[in-house]
């Protein structure tokens, strides 16, 4: 059964070319494979908060969970668990890759120099382990590293991938 | 996670609401009719994407509500049953140049939108040149000359 490029042995004018036709169905076979494994990775939380989404670093001072990924201009929060020290203390170039849209508890104060910003929290008596929530949106896109502290020694990196 | 389930609610909100919608109103498109589909169309923007802007979350919406679509059809294809729960069935509405009152009462149609159809589609002139007239599942009229 010889396959012709056009239909020549029917009398209907139709231009009909199976080799392509095939490849086309393979081609839409294959698309709503990559669909249904995008769906996936959304639901896990490829591509923002979802049920596998989050990362938590920490060390003695600091503890900070964040989604590994997030989206620009979609909002998305990190959570920081101040563990020593009532002082938070961020890079100056973390307000130019995130815009902060609250930050809850309000901190009491905030100061800044040498490229650093020192936001104070007032805490009760036995304040550890208090719970900060930034809700922020991403400026940028592409690979975000941001050095989270206390004033004391060392502290975490955030290590966030922002989706255009 | 959250674009997925929007996208899921609104798609399945849609169809539940569509399909309980009066099948004219979809098929012959009024004036009324257009701007009602212009404003649902707003309002399901809204809820698809909330106040995320993001170029990723628009995509994953728009392909999580492509891939239900193709899902259905697949359900469709496999199970009659579920084609005409989704899409529903069609219906005799004349027989014989005769026009089946009770269920153009149903349907809300009158038979000048049999006979509007008629002449659209095969210059009839007359409901008695008419030997079947069949409201599909789309909304449309679709008639048999005698």
């Amino acid at each position: 059964m010889a396959q012709n490029k056009k239909s020549e042995h029917i009398s209907l004018q139709v231009k009909e070319d199976m080799v392509f036709q095939r490849r086309q169905w393979l081609f839409e076979r294959l698309s709503w494979v990559l669909m249904l494994l995008i769906v996936i990775g959304a639901i896990a939380g490829l591509f923002g908060e979802g049920l596998w989404s989050e990362t938590h670093k920490q060390n003695t001072t600091i503890a900070v969970s964040y989604d590994t990924f997030a989206r620009k201009d979609a909002p998305t929060s990190v959570t920081v668990s101040l563990k020593g020290g009532s002082k938070l203390v961020l890079d100056q170039t973390f307000l130019r890759s995130y815009k902060v849209e609250s930050i809850h508890p309000e901190p009491a104060e905030t100061t800044y120099g040498e490229g650093k910003i020192h936001y104070s929290f007032s805490s009760t008596q036995n304040a550890q382990n208090q719970e900060i929530v930034f809700r922020l949106q991403p400026n940028d896109i592409g690979v975000i590293k941001k050095l989270l502290g206390t004033e004391k020694e060392g502290g975490v990196t955030l290590h966030q991938i922002v989706y255009p | 996670m959250e674009s997925v389930i929007r996208a899921s609610a609104m798609y399945v909100i849609l169809l539940v609401v569509f399909r309980a919608a009066i099948k004219r109103s979809l098929s012959e498109i009024t004036t009324f009719d257009f701007i009602l589909l212009l404003v649902i169309g707003e309002a399901t923007q809204q809820a698809l994407l909330g106040n995320d802007f993001s170029i990723t979350n628009a995509a994953i919406v728009i392909i999580t509500l492509v891939l239900i679509d193709i899902g259905l059809s697949f359900i469709k294809q496999f199970s009659k049953r579920a084609d005409r729960l989704l899409e529903g069935q069609s219906l005799l509405i004349v027989k014989d140049g005769r026009p089946l009152q009770d269920r153009m009462k149903k349907e809300k149609i009158d038979e000048e939108d049999i006979l509007e159809a008629a002449r659209k589609w095969h210059g009839i002139e007359r409901m008695s040149q008419i030997k079947y007239a069949v409201l599909e599942k789309s909304g449309g009229i679709t008639i048999i000359p005698r």
